[in-house]
C-alpha cells in the first residue's frame, strides 16, 4: 500500500517536473510556471498545518510563524554569507521545527491549553517570533535577497521555482499521506476526538503530538526558506502578514481537514481565485468573498469540500470537462482564469445541499461508489 | 528617572483605552462564549466614522458619538443576533470572527485607501496639550480616555452587579440552561450585550480617531494587546480588564522608553503567553463567570 | 496485584479522598460502592493516571505507578471504562475499538492485526452488525458495551469499570452480567463501581465501600452488606 502510494507521488512528480518543457511546446504563456509555483506554496503550507490542526485537533493560528522563520532563515544566510541557498532550505526547516518542538514542549503539558487557548497562544508565538526578527535580523529594514546561484540543470528562475515548489510541496504531501495511513495518523484522529480516553487506551499523547508539531513546523519552513527567494524582498510586516494563517486556515477548512488531500484541494482552489481576480478593480471583492467563504464552509459544509467530492465526482468531473471544453473551443482567456471559472461550476455543484442533489442530480448520475460496488460485485461473478 | 516617571504616566493613561476595548472583548467572551476578533474591526470602523464627521463637519470628533453611538449600538446587536441565529461560540466563533475581520478590513481599505489619517490639529488642539504636574506631562486626550475607562469599567460594573438584567446576565454566564429555568431570556439579553459591545467600540473608536494615525490595518496593533488584556484580568471581568489594560500599558511604554519602540510587542505578547501559561484564569479572577 | 497506599487526593481545598488504602488480588471481582461522591470515580481516575493523587502511593505488580502517564499505566495492563460513554465520535465502531486495539498492551501490531482483533471484540460484546456504522448510531447501551470493547482491546490484566450498568435495562443488565463474568473468566481481574446493590453483591467476590474518601468497610459482599456503619452511610436511602 505505501510502496504503492510512493511510486504514485514519484510518477505524479516526474510528470509534473517535465510540464516546463511541456508548457514551451504547449505554448501556454510562461506566468503559468509561477501560477503553479504559487499553488505548490499554499499547497506545502496549507498540508503542514493539516499535519498538526487537521488530524489532532490542535487549531494553530500561529502557523506564519514557522513559515516566516523559515524564510528569515533563507534570507539571513543568504544575505550574510555566502553559503548557497539550497542549502539554507533543510535548515529553514529545521530551524522552523525546533521552534515548534519548543513550543509544543511547554503547552502540550498543560491539559487546559486547548481550543480557543492554543490558537491564541499561538498567534501570540508568532506575534513574538516577528518582534524577535524584527530587533534581531530585519532591523526595520527588510533584507533583499536578489538573484541567487543554484544548479544549471534546474532551468530558469522560474523552471527552478516551479521544481523546488514543487519538490517540497510533494514531501510535504506524502507525509501528510503517510502520517494519515500509519499509527501515528490514528493516534492523532483520537487525539482529535478525545484527548483523555486516547491516553486512557494507551496512546502516547504527549510524543505523538510533538511528532505532528515537528513534522507540521518543519515543512512550513522549508516552504518559507524556498518562499524568501521567490519573494526576493522580506519584511516583518510582509512576512507576517496575518493572510498566511487566515489563508491556511480557509484552504484546509474548504478542502477538508480529515484526509491528507483536502488542503490540496482547498490550496488549489483559493489561490486560483486570488490569482484570477487579483487585479486591483476586484480586491475588495476578493477580499470579501474570502472572508464570506470562510463563514460560509464553516456553517454550511463544516466537513470541507473532499468529502463531497468523492460522492460526486463523476458529476463534477463531467460538469469539469464540459466547461473546460466549452471555454476553449468559444470563450479562451487567461488559461488560469478558464482554470478558476472551470473550480467555481464545479463548487457550485458540490455546493447544492444534500436533499436537493439525492431528488435531482443524483437520481439520474450514479453516485462514485455505487460504480464502485457494482464493478467489485461483477467481479466476484 | 524623569523619563521613567513619565513613561510610566502616559502608560497608565494609554492603558484605559485598552481597558475600554478589552471590556467589550471580556463580556462577550465571558458571558456569550464568543471570542469576537470583530470587535477589533468594529472599534477602527467607529474611529474612520469619526475622523470622517470631524474632516467634513470640522466639528469636535467628540460630537459624533450622537451618531456612532445608536449606529453602533445597531450594529453591535445585529451582530450578535446573527451569532446567535446560527449558534456561534466558542473555538467556531473565533473562525467566523476571523472572516468578519478581514471582510471589514477590506471594506475600510476600498474606503478610506490605505492611506495614513489623521484629525488636523485646528479641528482637536487639545491633542497636544498637556495638563502638566511639576515636570511631567499628561496629554489632554489620554487623560480623557482614562477617566473615560473608569467611568466605563465602572458603569459596567454597577449595571452588571446591581442591576436586575446584569444579574441575569451572570446568571446566564454560569449556567444558560439552568439560567434560561429561571426564566431568563437568553437571545433578549445576548442582543443587548450584542448591542453594548457596539457602544464600547463607538466610545474607544472616538478616542483612537484622536490619539493615533488611522490605517485599514492598525487593529493588528491591538489584537494582541487587548488579548493580552482580556486573559491577564479575567475571562468577563470588567474591572479585571481596566486593571489589566494598566498593566499592559505600563509595560509598553516603559519597554519603548528603555530597550526601544521595537521591543514593546515583545513584552506585550510574551506577557500574553506567560498569562496563557500559568495563570489561564487571569489575574484577578473571572468575576463574572466564576 | 493492585495496592493503594493511603491515597489522598485534593481539589482545591476539597478533599476527595481521605488516604484510601485498598489491595486488589488477581482474580478477583471487587465491588467498590458507596454513596455520590464518595470518591469512587475519584479513586478510578487516580489509579489510571488521569489525575495524580496528592500523596500516597499505588502499586501494580509491585512497581509504582503514581505519577505515570495514562498511556503508560494502560501499556502495564490497566484499561478502564467511563461511566458516561465517551467514544471517539468522528469513527466507526470498528475504528474506535481499533484504536485501543493498536495502542494498548500488545504495542506493535499492525493495523491489519488490529482490525481483525478489533472484529473479534466487537464479536464479544455482540456489536459486531454495527462495526462499519458511526458511533452516533448507537444507543446507550451499545454505546457502554462499546466502552467495554475498548477497553478489553488494550488487553489488560486489570479492568475497572466505571458504572457500566447506570441507565440499562433489566434484560441489558443481565446480559452484561453475564459478559463481565465471561471477560472475569477468561483471566481478567476486575473492580466494578456500581450502584446497581443486587448487580455488586452477586458479581464481586469482595467488596470495598468508600464513604466520603474513606475505607468504611471491605469483605464478603454477605458481611459487608450487614456492616452498621455501611448501612448508615449508605444502604438506607439508596437500595436498589
Amino acid at each position: 500500500m505505501k510502496w504503492r502510494a510512493l511510486l504514485g507521488f514519484i510518477i505524479v512528480g516526474l510528470v509534473l517536473a517535465y510540464f516546463p518543457e511541456l508548457r514551451d511546446m504547449l505554448g501556454y504563456p510562461r506566468y503559468v510556471l509561477t501560477f503553479m509555483y504559487f499553488a505548490f506554496f499554499w499547497t506545502s503550507l496549507a498540508t503542514s498545518w493539516n499535519i498538526l490542526t487537521g488530524y489532532s485537533g490542535y487549531f494553530s493560528f500561529g502557523h506564519g510563524a514557522f513559515y516566516g522563520v523559515g524564510v528569515y532563515t533563507t534570507a539571513a544566510i543568504v544575505t550574510k554569507t555566502e553559503l548557497p541557498f539550497l542549502l539554507t532550505l533543510p535548515l529553514a526547516g529545521v530551524l522552523a521545527s525546533l521552534l515548534g518542538l519548543t513550543v509544543g514542549f511547554v503547552v502540550f503539558r498543560l491539559p487546559q491549553l486547548r481550543g480557543e487557548l492554543f490558537a491564541l497562544l499561538t498567534l501570540a508565538v508568532e506575534f513574538v517570533v516577528a518582534a524577535i526578527l524584527f530587533n534581531l535580523v530585519d532591523g526595520g529594514y527588510g533584507l533583499s535577497i536578489g538573484r541567487v546561484p543554484y544548479p544549471d540543470f534546474l532551468g530558469d528562475f522560474s523552471e527552478m521555482m516551479f521544481r523546488l515548489g514543487l519538490l517540497i510541496a510533494l514531501l510535504t504531501v506524502f507525509a501528510a499521506y503517510l502520517v494519515h495511513h500509519s499509527r501515528l495518523g490514528r493516534g492523532l484522529f483520537a487525539i482529535h476526538d478525545d484527548e483523555a480516553v486516547a491516553e486512557g487506551l494507551g496512546v502516547p499523547t504527549f510524543r505523538y503530538k510533538m511528532m505532528a508539531l515537528g513534522l507540521s513546523t518543519f515543512f512550513a519552513g522549508l516552504a518559507g526558506g524556498l518562499h524568501a527567494v521567490q519573494l526576493s524582498y522580506v519584511d516583518i510586516g510582509g512576512v507576517f502578514k496575518l493572510t498566511v494563517p487566515l489563508f491556511v486556515i480557509l484552504m484546509s477548512l474548504l478542502g477538508g481537514r480529515r484526509h491528507w488531500l483536502g488542503p490540496l484541494i482547498g490550496a488549489v482552489i483559493i489561490h486560483t481565485f486570488n490569482d484570477a481576480f487579483s487585479d486591483t478593480r476586484f480586491q475588495l471583492l476578493n477580499d470579501v468573498a474570502t472572508g464570506g467563504l470562510l463563514i460560509a464552509i464553516i456553517l454550511f459544509m463544516p466537513e470541507g469540500i473532499y468529502e463531497r467530492l468523492r460522492q460526486r465526482l463523476i458529476p463534477a468531473a463531467t460538469l469539469a470537462l464540459l466547461v473546460v471544453v466549452i471555454q476553449a473551443l468559444a470563450i479562451g482567456g487567461r488559461i488560469t482564469v478558464q482554470f478558476a471559472v472551470m473550480l467555481l461550476f464545479v463548487i457550485a455543484l458540490l455546493m447544492i445541499p444534500q436533499r436537493f442533489y439525492d431528488t435531482v442530480i443524483g437520481r439520474f448520475v450514479p453516485s462514485f461508489e455505487s460504480v464502485k460496488a457494482k464493478i467489485r460485485s461483477g467481479a466476484e461473478e | 528617572m524623569q523619563l521613567f516617571i513619565q513613561s510610566l504616566l502616559s502608560g497608565i493613561l494609554i492603558g484605559g483605552l485598552y481597558g475600554i476595548i478589552a471590556v467589550g472583548m471580556t463580556l462577550n467572551w465571558g458571558i456569550m462564549r464568543v471570542i469576537n476578533l470583530a470587535h477589533f474591526s468594529l472599534t477602527f470602523l467607529a474611529a474612520y466614522i469619526t475622523y470622517q464627521f470631524s474632516t467634513v463637519t470640522g466639528a469636535d470628533p467628540f460630537l459624533s458619538l450622537f451618531i456612532t453611538l445608536p449606529l453602533f449600538f445597531v450594529i453591535g446587536l445585529v451582530m450578535q443576533w446573527f451569532f446567535e441565529t446560527f449558534q456561534i461560540e466558542g473555538f467556531v466563533s473565533l473562525l467566523v470572527t476571523f472572516g468578519l475581520f478581514a471582510i471589514f478590513e477590506s471594506i475600510m481599505r476600498e474606503i478610506w485607501t490605505a492611506d495614513l489619517r489623521t484629525l488636523p490639529l485646528d479641528i482637536v488642539p487639545y491633542r497636544v496639550e498637556s495638563f502638566w504636574i511639576g515636570p511631567y506631562a499628561l496629554r489632554k486626550p489620554q487623560v480623557g480616555v482614562f477617566v473615560a475607562a473608569i467611568i466605563v469599567s465602572a458603569a459596567t460594573w454597577v449595571f452588571l452587579n446591581r442591576t436586575y438584567i446584569g444579574k441575569a446576565l451572570r446568571a446566564i454566564s454560569q449556567d444558560r440552561v439552568v439560567a434560561g429555568a429561571f426564566g431568563v431570556n437568553h437571545r433578549q439579553l445576548a442582543l443587548l450585550l450584542g448591542g453594548m459591545m457596539g457602544v464600547y467600540a463607538a466610545i474607544a473608536g472616538a478616542f483612537i480617531a484622536v490619539l493615533f494615525v488611522l490605517r485599514p490595518d492598525g487593529t493588528v496593533d491591538f489584537i494582541g494587546v487587548i488579548f493580552a488584556v482580556v486573559m491577564l484580568g479575567g475571562l468577563g471581568n470588567t474591572v479585571g480588564a481596566f486593571g489589566a489594560g494598566v498593566i499592559i500599558g505600563v509595560a509598553q511604554s516603559l519597554t519603548s522608553a528603555t530597550i526601544g519602540p521595537g521591543f514593546s510587542p515583545l513584552v506585550t505578547f510574551s506577557l500574553l503567553i506567560l498569562v496563557l501559561l500559568f495563570k489561564p484564569e487571569g489575574l484577578f479572577g473571572r468575576s463574572a463567570t466564576s | 496485584m493492585l495496592t493503594c497506599h493511603n491515597v489522598i487526593k485534593d481539589f482545591g481545598g476539597v478533599r476527595a479522598l481521605a488516604g484510601v488504602t485498598i489491595t486488589v488480588h488477581e482474580g478477583e471481582i471487587v465491588g467498590l460502592v458507596g454513596p455520590n461522591g464518595s470518591g469512587k470515580s475519584t479513586l478510578i481516575n487516580n489509579i489510571t493516571g488521569l489525575t495524580v493523587p496528592t500523596a500516597g502511593g499505588i502499586q501494580f505488580l509491585g512497581q509504582e505507578i503514581a505519577g505515570n502517564p495514562p498511556h503508560r499505566i494502560n501499556h502495564m495492563g490497566i484499561a478502564r471504562t467511563y461511566q458516561i460513554p465517551r467514544p471517539f465520535s468522528t469513527m466507526t465502531v470498528r475504528e474506535n475499538v481499533e484504536i485501543s486495539a493498536l495502542f494498548g498492551m500488545t504495542q506493535g501490531i499492525s493495523q491489519k492485526e488490529a482490525k481483525q482483533q478489533a472484529i473479534e471484540w466487537l464479536d464479544f460484546t455482540g456489536l459486531s452488525s454495527y462495526a462499519n456504522l458511526p458511533v452516533t448510531k448507537l444507543n446507550l447501551h451499545q454505546r457502554k458495551f462499546l466502552e467495554l470493547s475498548r477497553a478489553l482491546a488494550t488487553k489488560p490484566s486489570l479492568l475497572l469499570l466505571d458504572e457500566v450498568m447506570a441507565g440499562l435495562n433489566p434484560s441489558e443488565i443481565d446480559e452484561s452480567v453475564k459478559m463481565i463474568r465471561k471477560v472475569h473468566s477468561s483471566g481478567v481481574t476486575i473492580v466494578i463501581v456500581e450502584h446497581l446493590m443486587r448487580v455488586v453483591t452477586s458479581l464481586s467476590t469482595r467488596m470495598v465501600v468508600l464513604d466520603q474518601g474513606r475505607v468504611i468497610a471491605e469483605g464478603l459482599p454477605e458481611t459487608v452488606m450487614k456492616d452498621p456503619l455501611v448501612v448508615g452511610a449508605y444502604l438506607g436511602k439508596d437500595y436498589a
